[in-house]
């Protein structure tokens, strides 16, 4: 430590006004950056450069004690491990989530989210949350593991009780009512693994993993880890994703313009609308040995909060950083960087991209419900709105 | 000009061959990987810089 070492300006998450202004909580991360120390204990990461850093150095900042909080009864797969056993895990789900294999659940995605679509649109209105980012997840993880569409609303339920403010308070034992559901969730998961391996064959990743060669296979815990983690991960991310882009599209009759116009360029609006708002406040970390970052000095066994939302505000990586520019050409790190970086992006990008189209082919103009004003449950595990009460013409009609 | 992925650096992001298939593809871990021996023809210069500024893990780089 130096003379001129200066302890950083302190602050708390749950204050920052995330639920209705997030562009001013960001900028007040950015102001006290670049390493914010907390209220509550540890240290916020908010500059793009410490945030790529940390997440790119596994040795020093660890994933292995940050999700004790979370309640899931076995160690989530793969995101609760370091390297070299999240390396093996990566290898053995990776062909699953690539690409390719994604894409060939485009036609799937893209009719769920029509048959959803067919439930609310002749009544001119919706609430876009309940109604689409909420079932819209919990059906596509079904689908993609096999599961019964039928158990959509059980899923939901027991999601809704584990999640929470889990990650941004610090917790470290989860409450009753979220083991209790994770205990259930388990439970439910177990009953199906059982069910495959007793009857082989069927759809889905379940299927295919207990079908998979057999060596270096996962055993029943490891798959149950996985599931779990996409239950907490692959869900309440695409909710919050979509609920905070449609919260923008329905203020911007111009974006919504252009994906009708161009449904080429859907990437770019999906893009650019992570960035901007994206779900993933902050993923934690905890440090393993003593060590410096962004000029402060870092205890070892420290916990850190990777603000990857607020790197990507970043006033020295972005010009403008809260506006909406699709041309922008630059990376941003919604998805996180490193080896933990999100596995399910290229589903996550898949079902952003069907709703956009989806909707916008059927719904081209719509507007908030009057007197409803989108807000962010805060504080919470994820920054996603709680509603989005929406109007639109009847079908066919134009505004 | 050539463009080449660093392996080491990449971890599937897919961003390269999603926006610039001309010159990328995934392996079968989905990881990135240059097309033929990542000689970029002059009208696909503007693609190969843009993959590489938009590569989350600074895994890509242009050599004139």
């Amino acid at each position: 430590m130096t003379d001129s070492y200066a302890p950083p300006a302190s602050l708390s998450f749950t204050a920052l006004p995330v639920a209705d202004d997030r562009t001013t909580a960001y900028r007040l991360l950015h102001e006290r950056g670049p390493i914010v120390q907390l209220e509550g204990g540890g240290f916020a990461v908010v500059t793009r450069r410490d945030v790529e850093y940390v997440l790119r150095h596994p040795e020093l900042f660890s994933s292995r004690m940050a999700f004790a909080g979370v309640g899931s009864p076995l160690p989530m797969v793969p995101i609760e491990f370091d390297p070299p056993e999240h390396t093996r895990y990566r290898r053995l789900l990776q062909p699953f989530f690539g690409p390719r294999p994604i894409l060939a659940l485009r036609d799937k995605v893209t009719a769920l989210v029509a048959e959803l679509i067919d439930g609310f649109i002749d009544s001119s209105r919706c609430d876009f949350v309940a109604d689409m980012a909420v079932p819209l997840p919990a059906e596509v993880f079904l689908a993609f593991f096999g599961l019964p569409l039928r158990d959509r609303d059980r899923l939901i339920g027991w999601k809704q009780a584990i999640s929470g403010p889990a990650v941004v308070n610090g917790r470290t034992t989860p409450p009753a009512e979220a083991a209790n559901a994770g205990v259930e969730l388990h439970a439910y998961l177990i009953s199906h693994l059982e069910q495959r391996r007793a009857e082989p064959g069927g759809e889905g990743v379940l299927a295919e993993l207990l079908a998979g060669p057999s060596g270096d296979q996962l055993t029943d815990s490891e798959i149950l880890g996985m599931s779990f983690q996409f239950v907490l991960a692959g869900l309440d991310t695409v909710t919050s994703a979509l609920g905070n882009a449609f919260a923008i599209l329905v203020t911007r009759p111009d974006l919504r313009q252009r994906i009708v116009d161009d449904p080429e360029g859907v990437p770019d609006v999906v893009e650019e609308l992570l960035r901007l708002d994206g779900p993933v406040f902050v993923v934690p970390r905890v440090s393993v040995e003593d060590v410096e970052l962004g000029g402060v000095p870092i205890p070892a066994g420290s916990r850190l909060f990777v603000a990857v939302s607020a790197a990507n505000r970043d006033p020295s990586s972005y010009e403008h950083p809260d506006d909406v520019d699709l041309h922008r050409e630059r990376a941003h790190v919604a998805f996180g960087v490193g080896a933990h970086r999100c596995i399910g992006s290229h589903l996550a990008r898949l079902e952003l991209r069907a709703v956009f189209e989806e909707w916008h082919r059927w719904i081209p103009h719509y507007r908030l419900i009057a007197g409803t004003e989108p807000r962010a449950p805060w504080p919470h595990g994820l920054v996603g709105v709680g509603s989005l009460p929406l109007e639109f013409p009847p079908r066919g009609g134009t505004r | 000009v050539r463009v080449s992925v660093d392996g080491d650096l990449c971890f599937g992001h897919g961003r390269c061959y999603t926006l610039a298939p001309e010159l990328f593809r995934d392996d079968d871990a989905g990881n990135g990987q240059v097309k033929e021996d990542g000689t970029v023809s002059q009208k696909d210069t503007a693609l190969a810089r843009r993959a590489v500024r938009e590569c989350p893990e600074h895994a890509i780089t242009v050599t004139e």
